[in-house]
C-alpha cells in the first residue's frame, strides 16, 4: 500500500473520530443538532465558514482556470478573498441575533420567519435543494478524480468510494460534528496548499522566473484578460467573476447558517479577521499552482488535474499524501455542509413544515438521511456516466444561489420595509434571470455574467415588490420590533425571545393561522 | 514587477490591499461590540 493511501486512510479515520467526539459532546435537541446549540466561537465559525465555501473547485476548477487562462482566473480569487469578511461584517451579528429572536433553527426557516408566508419556504427550499444537488455533485466528481489519481483505480470505482466516505461521514450527523471537522479540515487545507505552492515556486526557480517562463509560452497569460485576450474590456464577465465568490456567499444557505450557530453575535467581529487571514493564505495558491503547471507539465490532457499532477511531480511521497488529504478536506468539508443542509431542508423545511407537522426528532433524522442517500445515488448515476466539468457546475449553482438569496438575506436584517412580496419576487426573479441568462447563451452574446444580471434582477424585484406592496402587506409589528432590537448593541431582552413574550407569541400564532 | 505587466501587478496587489483596509475599518467600527459580551457574561 502506498504512503499516499495510508495518509488518506489516517485522515478519514481522524475525521470520523472528530465527528464521533463532536456528536457525543453536542446537545440532542433540534437546536443542538442543527445549530450546535449556538455554541460556536470565532475560530471555528471563521474556518467552518471558509472551508465549507472553498470546495473541490479550488483544487480542480481554480487550477484549471489558472492553467488555461493564466492571471484572468485571479479575478475570481480577488473577489473570493473578501467573501468571508463581507459575509460576517454585513450579516454575521444581525443574523445571529434576529434568528434567535425569531426562534429560527434553519436558514430557510429563518427566511419564512422574517418574511411570514409559507410561500417563502415553498419557493426557497426547492431552489436551494436544486442548486445544492449540483454543487454537491461537483464535490463527488472532484473526490472521485482525486482518489482515481492517488489509488489508480477506475473513475467509477473511485467515485463510489469518495461518495461512500462522504455520505458515511455526514451520517455522523449534526452541525457540531460538521463545524469541528470543517475547522480541522480548513487547517489541513491551508497547510497543504501553502506547502504545494512553496514546492512549486522552488521547482520553477521563484515567482518572477515562473512568470517570465509563462510569458515565454504565452505572454497573454500574464494579463488579466485571458489566454487569447478574449476578456479584454469584458467588464460584465469580470464584475461577475468578482461578485460570485464575494457577495455571492451571502446567499448560500449552507454558509449563512454559520452566523446562526455563533456563540454570541459579537463572534462575527473576530471571525471576520480570522477569515481574511485564512483567505490570504489559501486562495491565491490554487490559481498560481495551476498556472505554473504549464511550465512543469505543459501537455496535460485534463487541466482539472493540474494541481494533483503538480503535487505528484514536486513533492516527496509522504507530502503528496498530506496534500491529497488537503484536497479531500476541501471536498469533504463542502460536501458535508451541503448534505447536512440539504437533509435539513428536506426534513425540517419541507417534510415537517408541510407534510408531517408532528414529526418526532427521530423521524426528522431519518428523512434527512434518506434525502442524503437519494442525492448520493442520483449524483453517482450522473457523475459515473457523464461527469460534467467541476468548475462549470460550481460556478453555475453558486451563481443561482447567490442571485436568488443575497437580497433576501441582506434586506432581512438591514431594511425594515423588506416584506414578503418583495422577498418572493426577489427569489423568483434572481433564480429565473440567472438560469435563463445562462442557458440561453446570453453571457457569450452580451459579455455579461449571469451573476450580474441575476443579482440586479433580484435586488430590483426586492425593492419594487416591497415598496409597491407596503399598503397591503406591511411588515408585521413583531418583526419591526425584532429588527429594532437587532440593530442595537446589547444582549437580547428575555421578553423578546419568541414564546417568552406574550405579544410576540400571540402575533406569531395569528400569523400562522392566517397563512 | 515580478515579471508581470503593470496592470496585473496593480490589480493582484491592490484588490487584496482593499480587503485588508475594509477589514481594518470593520474592526474599528465594531469595537463597541465588546459591550455586548460584557453584558452577556455578567
Amino acid at each position: 500500500m502506498s504512503l499516499e493511501i495510508i495518509f488518506l486512510i489516517i485522515y478519514f479515520i481522524a475525521m470520523a473520530g472528530i465527528g464521533f467526539w463532536a456528536m457525543k459532546k453536542g446537545q440532542q435537541d433540534s437546536e443542538g443538532f442543527l445549530l450546535g446549540g449556538r455554541s460556536i466561537g470565532p475560530g471555528v465559525t471563521a474556518l467552518r465558514l471558509q472551508s465549507s465555501s472553498m470546495s473541490g473547485y479550488m483544487f480542480m476548477g481554480a487550477g484549471s482556470l489558472g492553467y488555461t487562462q493564466g492571471y484572468f482566473g485571479m479575478w475570481y480569487a480577488l473577489g473570493d478573498l473578501g467573501g468571508g469578511i463581507l459575509n460576517l461584517s454585513v450579516l454575521g451579528r444581525r443574523m445571529r441575533k434576529l434568528s434567535q429572536i425569531l426562534g429560527s433553527i434553519t436558514s430557510i426557516e429563518y427566511l419564512e420567519h422574517r418574511y411570514p408566508s409559507k410561500w417563502i419556504r415553498l419557493i426557497a427550499a426547492p431552489v436551494a435543494l436544486f442548486c445544492m444537488f449540483f454543487y454537491v455533485l461537483a464535490q463527488f466528481i472532484a473526490g472521485g478524480r482525486g482518489l482515481e489519481m492517488v489509488t489508480g483505480v477506475s473513475f467509477p470505482v473511485a467515485l463510489a468510494i469518495a461518495i461512500g466516505v462522504i455520505v458515511l461521514y455526514t451520517f455522523l450527523g449534526g452541525y457540531l460534528a460538521v463545524a469541528y471537522t470543517d475547522f480541522v479540515q480548513a487547517i489541513i487545507m491551508v497547510v497543504g496548499m501553502v506547502w504545494i505552492l512553496i514546492a512549486t515556486l522552488i521547482a520553477i526557480g521563484g515567482f518572477t522566473k515562473g512568470n517570465e517562463a509563462i510569458g515565454a509560452i504565452n505572454p497573454n497569460m500574464l494579463t488579466m484578460w485571458g489566454a487569447d485576450l478574449g476578456f479584454q474590456g469584458q467588464w460584465g464577465v469580470i464584475i461577475g467573476a468578482l461578485l460570485v465568490f464575494s457577495i455571492g456567499y451571502m446567499g448560500w444557505p449552507h454558509v449563512v447558517v454559520s452566523h446562526m450557530a455563533m456563540k454570541k453575535p459579537s463572534v462575527a467581529r473576530t471571525a471576520g479577521a480570522y477569515s481574511l487571514i485564512f483567505n490570504l493564505l489559501f486562495i491565491p495558491g490554487p490559481y498560481l499552482v495551476g498556472m505554473f503547471a504549464l511550465i512543469l507539465l505543459p501537455n496535460l490532457a485534463n487541466p482539472e488535474t493540474a494541481i494533483f499532477e503538480v503535487a505528484d511531480a514536486v513533492l516527496p511521497t509522504f507530502a503528496v499524501g498530506i496534500v491529497m488529504a488537503a484536497i479531500m478536506a476541501a471536498i469533504m468539508s463542502t460536501a458535508d455542509a451541503l448534505l447536512l443542509q440539504a437533509g435539513t431542508i428536506a426534513s425540517q423545511d419541507i417534510y415537517a413544515r408541510f407534510i408531517n407537522k408532528k414529526m418526532s426528532d427521530g423521524q426528522m433524522v431519518w428523512v434527512s438521511r434518506i434525502t442524503v442517500l437519494a442525492l448520493a445515488l442520483i449524483g453517482f448515476a450522473i457523475a459515473a456516466f457523464e461527469p460534467p466539468a467541476v468548475a462549470a457546475i460550481v460556478i453555475f449553482s453558486t451563481t443561482v444561489l447567490g442571485s436568488a438569496f443575497v437580497p433576501a438575506y441582506v434586506c432581512a436584517v438591514w431594511w425594515k420595509k423588506a416584506n414578503t412580496v418583495g422577498a418572493i419576487s426577489s427569489m423568483i426573479a434572481g433564480t429565473a434571470v440567472s438560469v435563463l441568462w445562462q442557458v440561453s447563451g446570453a453571457p457569450e452574446a452580451t459579455g455579461i455574467d449571469p451573476m450580474v444580471t441575476g443579482i440586479l434582477a433580484s435586488t430590483a424585484a426586492m425593492i419594487i415588490g416591497s415598496l409597491a406592496s407596503q399598503a397591503n402587506h406591511p411588515v408585521p409589528e413583531r418583526i419591526v420590533r425584532a429588527l429594532d432590537e437587532t440593530a442595537k448593541i446589547g444582549p437580547i431582552p428575555t421578553k423578546m425571545l419568541i414564546g417568552q413574550d406574550a405579544l410576540l407569541a400571540g402575533q406569531a400564532e395569528m400569523a400562522g393561522r392566517n397563512e | 514587477m515580478f515579471g508581470l505587466p503593470t496592470f496585473t501587478t496593480v490589480v493582484i496587489l491592490g484588490v487584496p490591499a482593499l480587503w485588508v483596509i475594509y477589514t481594518a475599518v470593520f474592526m474599528w467600527l465594531s469595537r463597541g461590540w465588546k459591550r455586548e459580551d460584557v453584558e452577556d457574561n455578567r
